[in-house]
């Protein structure tokens, strides 16, 4: 569905707009600044306005800073089936982006399923990489107890349960952002209304489904998950010797604050975690504090 | 809700898709539950019996189970709300909450881990206007 932004949308995200084609979908990304690259990467249920505060900051300190949306969210292509949502995937299409705008030696900044995605994109090319920022994510096979309790989350993607409140009811949108960050003052209705924006239709929102169900559960339902592609990122893990920034919510109740460390125990190049008072979307809790350790760590290198 | 048969194919009504499910299996017991509660059988994708439940509210629907080769059946439903002739669909939180009802029958179907309460809490904690508040 495309209808025009609305104003306090627009006021929030200032942006210029950018298309291309990967893997034969459309992708929207956001391109701002001159110097070197870093690509803020997203996950789920969010879109490139979760990085808005990000990047004024990131400019104004001389980065050149690009942000895609996933295909299935934000202003990128939407498909209607099953079969353009897996890890493979999206690693491709993050992979397509880089060549296709010819961006050398990049920072990578993950949250969510922007850790699996960017680590898969890192092994991979791990020559483009000079540095990792990670946040509130994961790449291994077993499972927080947020995701493995039936009450709230597996319930909440279960068959048919899913559909009705990811894709009907649009419930990550409308409650999820807010109970997953700590300064709730600032989740304002003009702050949901760009998460809404862009998945107002049952339609536009399957991804806020398919992504859930992705996640490993440990030996459970390893063949409905994306368990395979994750194993193999977190045998690679301790060979990606490239610089690690971690910065973790906490009280962070998706992804415990022990698997900050459990980062930098495995990464040879980490630094020591950094704490936050955050949660899940920490870049909603805590942008400014963040862009201004990422500079630090970038000009330390 | 309560499941109804009807002898036709009603005529009249058109189906309006309000919820689409394409991973039955992701958790199988569900797969199974449907498919051992309206005594599925894999022929039933060339010509099998049409599935129709009623809502509390009186409203219709038709539940199409879907097939696909390489896949255990049913691997997904879809659910068409009859709507008569060109009557506009009711308000998403009319639908809702019949398919709330649906939900329910189907996890107390399910069973074991699924739990009602858990259902209910689920749906309190994301403010589904029909879910009841959680027993403390």
């Amino acid at each position: 569905m495309v209808t025009e932004m609305p104003l306090n949308v627009r006021n929030q995200y200032p942006f210029q707009a950018h298309y291309l084609k990967v893997n034969g979908r459309i992708m929207h990304y956001l391109d701002e600044g001159d110097g070197e690259p870093i690509l803020l990467l997203h996950g789920n249920p969010t879109w490139t306005f979760l990085y808005r505060k990000f990047i004024p900051i990131l400019v104004e300190a001389g980065y050149r800073v690009v942000s895609p949306d996933l295909i299935g969210l934000g202003m990128s292509e939407k498909p209607c089936n099953d079969y353009y949502n897996s890890l493979l995937h999206h690693t491709s299409n993050l992979d397509q982006l880089v060549t296709k705008l010819g961006l050398k030696n990049v920072t990578l900044v993950m949250q969510d399923w922007a850790g699996p995605i960017g680590l898969g994109y890192a092994i991979r090319r791990r020559e483009n990489v000079k540095a990792m920022l990670l946040m509130s994510t994961w790449a291994w096979t077993d499972v927080s107890p947020f995701h493995s309790s039936i009450f709230p989350w597996r319930m909440m993607h279960a068959p048919v349960v899913g559909p009705y409140f990811l894709q009907r009811r649009n419930a990550l949108t409308e409650r999820g952002l807010w109970l997953s960050v700590v300064n709730r003052e600032r989740m304002t209705d003009e702050v949901i209304d760009g998460y809404r924006f862009h998945m107002q239709s049952y339609d536009e929102r399957g991804a806020f489904l398919r992504f859930p169900r992705m996640i490993p559960l440990g030996e459970q339902n390893k063949e409905n998950t994306g368990y395979d592609i994750i194993k193999q990122i977190e045998e690679q893990l301790p060979g990606l010797d490239i610089p690690a920034l971690i910065i973790w919510g906490e009280p962070d109740d998706v992804f415990p604050k022990e698997w900050a460390q459990r980062f930098y125990e495995i990464l040879p190049r980490a630094e020591k975690p950094i704490y936050v008072k955050a949660k899940h979307f920490i870049q909603e809790d805590e942008p400014e504090f963040i862009c201004q350790e990422l500079i630090r760590f970038l000009r330390s290198l | 809700m309560r499941w109804i048969n009807f002898a036709d194919k009603l005529p009249g009504y058109r189906r309006e898709l309000v919820l689409a499910e394409t991973r039955l299996d992701h958790y199988d017991e569900f797969r199974r539950f449907f498919r051992q509660e309206l005594q599925l059988q894999p022929g039933d994708v060339d010509g099998g019996n049409n599935h129709y439940f009623q809502a509390d509210s009186g409203r219709i629907y038709e539940v199409v189970f879907v097939g696909k080769t390489g896949r255990p059946f049913p691997c997904g439903l879809e659910i068409l709300l009859l709507v008569e002739d060109i009557d506009p669909l009711p308000e998403d939180d009319e639908i809702d909450k019949d398919l709330w009802e649906f939900l329910r029958w189907i996890i107390a179907g399910v069973g074991g881990e699924w739990t009602l309460e858990a259902l209910e809490s689920t749906g309190y904690l994301y403010r589904v206007p029909f879910a009841r508040r959680p027993v403390k």
